[in-house]
């Protein structure tokens, strides 16, 4: 195991993840989110890299085509969000509780 | 790599059908000429397409590389197909796109059950919820855009968790496969992803985005949620299983089935009780799939899994889909019901008291297998928490009922009778056939 | 893979349709008209059953499981049937007398205000007792036992407004529950030790059980069968329970629902009959039964009472000759005492219709014979049958009791004869002060009229299986045969005896011409001794006491019982209950309260229980 992408790769998940936690507005969440999917495909791809194995890598194309159709999904939603007149954020949004 | 050069298509028929049937709805909707009732058939009849196909399936097959074929998967995928008809059938979009997403999803449940590998799963798990996020914003509700946010946040961090626990689980093991592993980080990942597994489940604490959704989307859309997502849930998990001890599901099931039922004794909306009831009953499924582990994933023990689900196929979709033809939608609107609307009030009865799991109907078989097996696997403590929550359910769902039958109603209900008061009935008569005769 | 002949599935459809289309049909819409698919479904009924005695009599037999409801490990429920002799031969009578009283219903209870209601729980109660009949299991068995009481509540406080009858039901239901008690433990205890309550798995297995557990069960038997069929401790409920309506007098307190107790015994006789002891015990209480029932059917006034007294002390004498080892006489008996008493309620029913008063005493009777010759004909006919006059009915059937009694020594004869001659007295009293007269004493009602045809005939076709069913002895034994299991004696009607026959015709003569004596010679003598000895038409009216120990059993022990039970009510459960549904209510509150409706409150918990679980994960 490579310590440097593996530290990288951790990294990357935690500020993702704080990100996505802590912050309020719905982009930088996403953001977040982003962080950490790519933070699994890095220690995926270095995996798949140590071992010289294809399965891994065709999983790191996959998992990247999936988030590229999360994301148009999530920004749609962050849009329509902006268009129905509320600031994107999750204070916005808290109808639905109890 | 070979897989890639040969996929073995004939596990993959029914999904090949959905897929053709979702670009044939699209295709059909690009013109103006074709009606929406035609494109709602179109997709209803793929969906029985798909079903025929099924039965063709040969699920006892060896299993290729990266699917695996069981009769579990080929029961599951049956109700997959089953949950998505009455929705289909009821639902009023606006344009073709609606009826392609519920096929797409279907189709990534299907995946699911065919899987045998873990990125398979994965792609099986998004090809499910990233249609369902679009359906829940497409609804009729109010809140409905807030739902879909929320629902989209909180599963894309899921599958987020699932990548990551995958990422671990491969280098522990240098395979995708379902092999457990032994390694610190290898069990670290497969934690990870059973976390996954049980935020779809909705088990607690990692339902917060259940209640939420359920309530913002129309009625058919949340029976179809609770029955066939919940389901593929259900199936995920089971994949999932070889990599992860029972007691973790037993404790968490114990929870879930508590939880669950005290939250709903507050609830004003029903559709927000009734999610609550729901992640009740997601813990009965999770303690069956518990007992199945702990069993050695017993054959037997997996009927009682299927045969929860079956039934709960049937109350449920029963159950929301009478809010959808009454069209109720908070508590207090069930007053006095059982007078001004004697025959539907019926059939509501017998849903919620097989909800209640009160014998004879489908939900005490249910319960009851579910009990027996883990009674059997050794899962006392939460067996004995199981029967508590089961028990604080009845304030509820008798609740309601008293609330229909011995309660004045205020207003005068609107009549429309609609097309799934058909459904409503055939679901309630099911369940209690089913409860009567639990071995059909 | 056995072949269930379609009548056993009728047997069930039958009266389950009839009563779905009554109930969620023909009750909303049409209530006058609930009977009518009810009554179609009797005739199936009465047919199938026809069916399945010719198939037992030809030496067929059926034990299977028509379908298996759950299973566990090796407990399971199942719903099965057992048809064979001893079940069949009590179908036949219950279903043909059932489905007669059912029409006789149809007129009877023509006009009243609940006659849907009456009718769906009267064939509720049919569908009931043909399942218990028909159960080949203990666990089945005792739910229909349950249903048939459940049954007889109802529809003894059929007339709500009547506190009588209200009070009736619930004393009738109460001494049934104490009875349902001894069953249920008894049923409990076998399926605690072998799982199974299986009739044909007990009985092959009878001899080698436990002694003890054999005496308690056969004990728990005899006490459930004392409650339901009225013998001596708790059978304070059966007259009482005469407040309702005569169809239901005639069809569960007379024919059918009080010999269920009977039966049970017949069928667990394998069980029963090898516990040293419990035989006899079963004789003498049944004995004493008899006797003391019909002593006191001889001082009572009202028609139905009379014939209440009358149904204790014949089931009386069907458990004398159970203890004796007679299970052949005494269901023999069981079925003639179904056909004549029902037919004798009917008269009384009759009665009471022509007189437009929903029961009538013999100071309100006298002189009948005028009015109504065609209640009087079938009367006379269903009371000669219950004295034993020959060759009715129940000549051969009291006349097999009798010859095992005589065998058994004298005390048993000497009780025998009391029987036969106490049922000649009581019955020939009753015939002689309702029919003839009228005595200074009477006042029989200005316009007394004859019932519709529709309450003449089905009492008359009961009338003749009063008088002829007697003269199919053989026949019924060899029924009997087909369903005995092998390691058991098999039970044979005795051969008549001159000897015997004769004593019986005697005592009956004896009790005729007394009768005669006391109601006709001397016309007021029954109204005479009782003013002239308060005190002991008073001791008559408490059942010589027996009732004043039950009043103060019920004051004493059942208040007692029932105020602790209100403090542990109060004190204990109501608050346990509060304080739960209060936690429960906290619980829910603090629950609901974590859903803030924050995505952000939510992710956090997602990330909490994925971060639990791992943590977890790393201390296993």
């Amino acid at each position: 195991m490579n310590p440097l992408v593996w530290s990288a790769s951790a990294t990357l998940f935690l500020f993702g993840l704080a990100a996505l936690i802590l912050r309020r507005e719905l982009l930088a969440m996403f953001l977040g989110l982003e962080l950490m999917v790519l933070a699994a495909v890095l220690a995926l791809g270095e995996t798949a890299a140590r071992l010289g194995d294809s399965e891994g890598f065709v999983a790191v194309l996959l998992i990247l085509a999936i988030a590229a159709a999360e994301a148009v999904v999530g920004l749609t939603l962050i849009l329509r969000v902006h268009w129905s007149g509320r600031p994107p954020e999750t204070e916005a949004l808290r109808e639905l509780k109890g | 790599m070979i897989w890639l050069l040969r996929p073995p298509l004939e596990l993959l028929q029914p999904q090949a059908v959905l897929a053709v049937g979702a670009l044939c709805v699209l295709a059909a909707g690009a013109s103006r000429r074709v009606g929406l009732g035609l494109i709602k058939a179109m997709a209803g009849a793929s969906v029985l397409a798909a079903l025929l196909m099924l039965m063709t399936t040969p699920f006892w097959a060896a299993s290729p590389p990266l699917l695996s074929s069981d009769i579990l998967g080929w029961a599951f995928q049956g109700l997959f197909l089953c949950a998505a008809l009455p929705l289909l059938y009821l639902m009023k979009p606006a344009d073709e796109i609606p009826p392609a997403l519920v096929l797409a999803s279907v189709l990534g449940m299907g995946l699911i059950a065919v899987s045998g590998n873990l990125l398979m799963l994965f792609i099986g798990l998004e090809m499910m919820s990233l249609p369902a996020y679009l359906l829940v914003a497409r609804s009729r509700s109010p809140q409905a855009l807030e739902g879909a946010v929320k629902y989209f946040f909180a599963g894309s961090a899921a599958g987020a968790i699932f990548l990551m626990g995958m990422a671990l689980h491969f280098a522990a093991t240098g395979a995708l496969s379902l092999e457990p592993s032994t390694d610190p980080l290898g069990i670290a990942g497969a934690f990870l992803m059973i976390a996954t597994a049980l935020f779809k489940l909705g088990a607690v604490p990692l339902h917060f985005w259940l209640p939420d959704v359920y309530e913002a989307s129309d009625p058919e859309l949340t029976a179809f949620f609770s029955t066939g997502l919940k389901a593929a849930a259900v199936l995920f998990l089971t994949r999932l299983a070889p990599l992860a001890p029972p007691w973790a599901m037993a404790w968490a099931a114990a929870l879930t089935i508590l939880f669950g039922a005290l939250v709903a004794l507050r609830q004003k909306n029903l559709q927000r009780l009734l999610a609550y009831s729901s992640i009740s009953h997601a813990g009965f499924m999770l303690l069956a799939v518990a007992a199945w582990m702990a069993q050695g994933r017993s054959p037997r023990a997996s009927l009682a899994v299927f045969f929860y689900l079956a039934a709960y196929l049937f109350m449920s979709t029963g159950t929301f889909l009478w809010l959808k033809t009454e069209g109720v939608s908070e508590r207090e609107e069930m007053r006095g019901l059982g007078k001004a609307r004697p025959l539907s009030a019926a059939a509501l009865a017998v849903l919620l008291l097989s909800l209640a799991g009160i014998p004879p109907t489908a939900g005490f078989a249910a319960k009851f297998l579910v009990f027996w097996e883990a009674f059997k696997a050794g899962l006392y403590v939460p067996l004995i928490l199981a029967g508590l929550g089961a028990l604080v359910s009845l304030g509820y769902y008798l609740g309601l009922i008293r609330d229909m039958y011995f309660e004045e109603g205020t207003k005068p209900l609107a009549s429309a009778p609609h097309p799934a008061r058909a459904v409503v009935l055939a679901c309630a008569i099911a369940s209690i056939l089913l409860g009567l005769m639990p071995w059909l | 893979m056995i072949q269930i002949p379609l009548a056993v599935y009728l047997l069930f459809l039958a009266p389950l349709t009839a009563l779905a289309f009554g109930f969620f049909i023909l009750r909303p819409w049409k209530p006058e008209w609930t009977h009518i698919p009810i009554l179609i479904s009797c005739v199936v009924v009465t047919i199938s059953t026809a069916f399945l005695a010719a198939f037992v009599y030809s030496g067929h037999g059926l034990d299977g499981t028509l379908f298996r409801w759950m299973m566990a490990g090796d407990w399971s429920i199942v719903f099965g049937v057992r048809v064979d002799g001893i079940g069949v031969a009590v179908l036949s009578m219950v279903s043909l007398v059932g489905a007669l009283i059912h029409f006789y219903a149809a007129g009877y209870m023509k006009g009243d205000p609940g006659f849907s209601r009456f009718f769906l729980f009267f064939h509720l109660f049919y569908l009931a007792m043909i399942g218990l009949l028909v159960s080949n299991n203990y666990v089945q068995f005792y739910l229909f036992w349950e249903l048939v009481g459940a049954c007889s509540y109802f529809l003894i406080a059929h007339w709500l407004h009547k506190p009588t009858a209200r009070r009736a039901a619930l004393q009738a239901f109460m001494t049934n529950r104490v009875g349902d008690f001894g069953l249920m433990l008894a049923v409990l205890l076998i399926l605690a030790r072998y799982h199974n309550t299986r009739f044909a798995m007990l009985y092959t297995i009878a001899p080698g059980m436990a002694p003890e557990l054999l005496a308690l069960s056969g004990f728990l038997f005899f006490w459930a069968a004392a409650a339901k069929s009225a013998q001596f401790p708790l059978y304070f409920w059966l007259p009482d329970a005469m407040e309702g309506p005569t169809p239901v007098s005639a069809l569960m307190h007379a024919a059918t629902m009080v010999t269920a107790g009977i039966f049970l015994l017949v069928r667990s006789w394998p069980l029963i009959g090898s516990v040293p002891g419990l035989p006899n015990f079963i004789a003498a209480v049944g004995a004493a039964t008899a006797i003391g029932a019909a002593l006191l059917a001889c001082t009572q006034k009202d028609l139905k009472r009379i014939l209440a007294y009358s149904t204790v002390s014949h089931l009386g004498l069907m458990a004398f000759a159970l203890g004796l080892g007679q299970v052949a006489a005494a269901l023999f008996h069981l079925v003639v005492h179904g056909f004549f008493k029902a037919a004798l309620f009917l008269c009384a029913g009759n009665v009471a219709h022509g007189s437009g008063k929903p029961t009538v005493s013999v100071d309100e009777a006298g002189g009948l014979k005028r009015s109504l010759p065609l209640t009087y004909a079938c009367f006379a006919i269903a009371a000669m049958s219950l004295a034993g006059v020959w060759p009715l009915a129940g000549f051969y059937s009291k006349d097999a009791i009798l010859d095992a009694a005589c065998e058994r020594g004298p005390w048993a004869m000497a009780a025998g004869l009391a029987i036969a001659m106490g049922g000649a007295l009581y019955i020939s009293r009753m015939l002689f002060l309702t029919f003839f007269g009228p005595r200074a004493e009477q006042k029989p009602g200005e316009h007394v009229h004859e019932a519709p045809l529709i309450m003449i005939l089905p009492v008359a076709l009961i009338v003749v299986g009063a008088f002829s069913v007697g003269w199919l002895g053989r026949h019924f034994t060899h029924l009997l045969l087909s369903g005995w299991p092998e390691t058991v004696p098999l039970p044979v009607l005795p051969e008549l005896s001159a000897k015997v026959s004769g004593m019986g015709l005697a005592a009956m003569g004896c009790g005729v011409a007394i009768s005669y004596v006391l109601t006709m010679r001397l016309p007021s003598f029954d109204w005479d001794w009782r003013r002239r000895h308060p005190g002991l038409e008073a001791a008559f009216a408490c059942d010589l006491g027996w009732r004043k120990v039950v009043a103060w059993f019920a004051a004493v022990v059942v208040r007692g019982a029932d105020r602790i039970g209100r403090v542990f009510d109060h004190e204990v459960l109501d608050a346990a209950i509060e304080k739960s549904a209060d936690a429960c209510q906290k619980l829910s509150q603090t629950g609901s309260s974590l859903a803030t409706g924050s995505l952000s409150d939510s992710l956090w918990w997602l990330m909490t229980g994925a971060a639990a679980l791992l943590a977890w994960a790393g201390l296993r």
